[in-house]
């Protein structure tokens, strides 16, 4: 274990194993004293920050493969000593995801259900086979890359297609919903690609700018060199981004339907947040293309931190304008009148609380905040072991 | 066989017998509730709400699982706990969904409902436990879509009362409805009370936009303004609640 980890490694190591159990002890009570006592969803707000957590870390499963894929397609000298590391961040990324959904549903015997019962046409069952299907291609990506396997730039071109079917499938399990305006568009799919390529780039331009402090990957004097050209990349993918998020946004505006106006208010609601999912990348894109030539090891990071917490934020604002809005309105029957949010029952049995509500201000409880920490963990413990193994693994 | 519903809006009155009667027939706990009765815009119930030209209005709208023909929330379910019935309601299978609440999130009407906890018996007044609801469970070829003893961590909802129809009883909240707002039936039988009642009559959906092609079909409206203006002229009271102005 030593040769395989450095002290820093196994010190990571040992804190996402730590992250984990505080996670799982959350998720456990969860489970054992139910939704209800431990959780802020109700029937409005039903999906929360576990699924928030899922979209969070399948980018990151798929930005990590793409950031890899990349690297070793484009032949880059700088970067090739990243390829590995993404690869592995990659893998890490898509089990979290699969613990952050498994979490979710309750148990891992639903999940089998799932299996037994499969209806294909479910995009639910699409993203999970496409995310088993990114799970063995980067599995199979890894040992390639560690044993520097002829094949191993086919494993990569396949690691990408997996990565790119996930993200679109993902995207379409939002997009596909007419029952929610905000989802309801082309352009969720193709952000969520965007968004991968976001974190994977983000995390990647991190690792370099921290490769001659952290020993996560070995220094090497063109650390900054690799920066650079990832921080160009990484700038214009978050433009391409915002761009999107801005086209959302206008379609939204110029849609004029009772159930768009609705979805504006709770985005003007919850505007703050707004503004960092969006603000905050056009912050780092400004810092990279202004300063992306003289940039130290200290811009860079704080470059891909502010990408990164932009990315979180906009996994949350995934949430918020599509449940936090009304579905359905109504009019007066026999005569033109406006189309009014109907209410609905919020599934609370709370004896002096709402039976019914238009919307729900939902806070995460702090055993939600703690339970997500189980799959972070596990993404980070994942990365790093798999780090190691292809250490163990190389010839 | 295809079951449907109409809800005649001229003739509900907004009393809400529908949303307990289903509540109370279904075993529904506290906060849920398949069956729910509003005035669209009222930010009070029984308050009047202004149409396009400012005048007071005021209707009721309930609203329950539509029983879509193109049920998103069945197409969605990753395991196929939400299906179809051979009648064309739309029933959900304690015993195979997940709690994944997809279907929640595509549902454009807002009717499902999750179990999340474990709801604790009523007390009844006399201190013992009070159990309201059909009281045995019912399953349709195997599957488990109603019992009075809810699982935690499953979606429930209007199930067009499949443990009364099946033995040739129509939905409880028909039954209730003292307005008799509520027609169910066979819209497949020519024959069938349904079918008469909707001759001659046009019928509008919820949600038309979704494409999802509701078997709830509802009936305008016919009560306005000018009705009452009538009436008040006739009975020479002048105008109605200060709505002309004159
Ligand atoms: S109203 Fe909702 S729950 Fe009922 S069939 Fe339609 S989509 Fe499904
Ligand atoms: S919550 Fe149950 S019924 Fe709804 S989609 Fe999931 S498995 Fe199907």
């Amino acid at each position: 274990m030593k040769k395989l980890m450095s002290k820093k490694q196994l010190g990571a190591l040992v804190v996402a194993l730590i992250i984990m159990a505080a996670g799982l002890a959350a998720w456990v009570a969860q489970l054992t004293t139910g939704l209800l006592a431990t959780t802020n969803m109700g029937n409005v707000f039903c999906w929360g920050l576990l699924i928030c957590m899922f979209a969070f870390c399948v980018g990151f499963g798929a930005g990590g493969q793409l950031a890899s894929s990349y690297i070793v397609l484009s032949k880059r000298p700088e970067l090739q000593r990243f390829a590995l590391p993404a690869q592995a961040v990659g893998l890490g990324g898509a089990i979290g995801a699969s613990v952050a959904i498994i979490a979710d549903l309750g148990s891992p015997e639903n999940i089998l259900a799932m299996l037994l019962h499969l209806n294909v046409v479910s995009p639910l069952a699409w993203d999970m086979m496409a995310l088993t299907f990114f799970i063995v291609s980067s599995v199979v990506g890894l040992v390639a890359l560690a044993r520097s396997w002829k094949s191993a730039r086919a494993w990569m071109i396949v690691g990408a297609v997996a990565a790119v079917v996930l993200q679109i499938i993902e995207g379409m399990l939002f997009a596909l919903l007419s029952a929610r305006v905000w989802w309801h568009s082309v352009i969720v799919p193709v952000d969520f690609l965007m968004v991968a390529i976001v974190c994977g780039s983000a995390l990647v331009l991190a690792m370099a700018a921290v490769s001659g402090h952290g020993g996560f990957v070995d220094a090497g004097v063109d650390s900054l060199r690799a920066a650079r050209s990832l921080g160009k990349l990484l700038a214009v993918v978050i433009v391409v981004h915002v761009a999107l998020a801005l086209a959302e946004l206008g379609m939204l505006a110029i849609e004029g339907t009772a159930a768009s106006r609705a979805t504006l208010d709770v985005i003007a609601t919850y505007a703050p947040l707004y503004a960092i999912e969006l603000g905050l990348p056009i912050v780092a894109a400004v810092l990279l293309l202004t300063r992306g030539g003289k940039a130290g090891a200290a811009e860079f990071g704080a470059a891909s931190a502010l990408a990164i917490v932009g990315m979180f934020a906009h996994r949350l604002m995934l949430l918020y304008p599509a449940f936090a809005a009304p579905t359905l309105f109504a009019g007066l029957s026999n005569q033109p009148s406006p189309e009014w949010a109907y209410p609905m029952s919020t599934g609370q049995y709370a004896t002096m609380g709402d039976a019914f509500a238009m919307t729900q201000a939902y806070l995460p409880s702090v055993v939600e905040w703690a339970s997500i920490l189980l799959p972070i963990g596990c993404a980070i413990a994942v990365a790093l072991i798999a780090i190691a193994a292809t250490k163990a693994l190389a010839k | 066989m295809r079951y449907a519903m109409v809800v005649d809006l001229d003739r509900c009155i907004g009393c809400r017998t529908c949303a307990v009667i289903c509540k109370g027939h279904h075993a529904q706990p506290e906060g849920i509730w398949w069956n729910r009765v509003f005035v669209p815009g009222a930010p009070e119930y029984g308050t009047s709400v202004l149409n396009e030209e400012g005048q007071p209005r005021m209707e009721f709208l309930p609203v329950s699982c539509q029983h879509c023909d193109d049920a998103p929330c069945q197409s969605v379910c990753p395991t196929g706990a939400t299906y179809t019935d051979e009648n064309g309601v739309v029933l959900v299978d304690f015993e195979r969904c997940i709690g994944c609440r997809y279907c929640m999130t595509a549902c454009p009407y807002g009717v499902r409902q999750f179990n999340w906890g474990h709801a604790e018996p009523l007390p009844g007044t006399d201190g013992a436990t009070y159990s309201y609801g059909y009281p045995a469970e019912y399953r349709q070829d195997g599957r488990l879509v109603y019992t009075p003893q809810r699982p935690e961590g499953v979606v429930e909802k209007c199930t067009f009362c499949v443990q009364y129809t099946s033995q040739g009883i129509e939905p409880a909240c028909c039954a209730g409805c003292p307005g008799n707002a509520r027609i169910f039936g066979d819209l497949d039988d020519p024959d069938s009370e349904i079918s008469h009642y909707l001759e001659g009559r046009e019928t509008f959906v919820l949600g038309e936009e979704h494409g999802t092609h509701p078997k709830v079909l509802y009936l305008k409206s016919t009560r306005g303004i000018e009705d009452a203006s009538a009436l008040l002229d006739a009975a020479g009271a002048g105008t109605a609640m200060g709505t002309d102005g004159e």
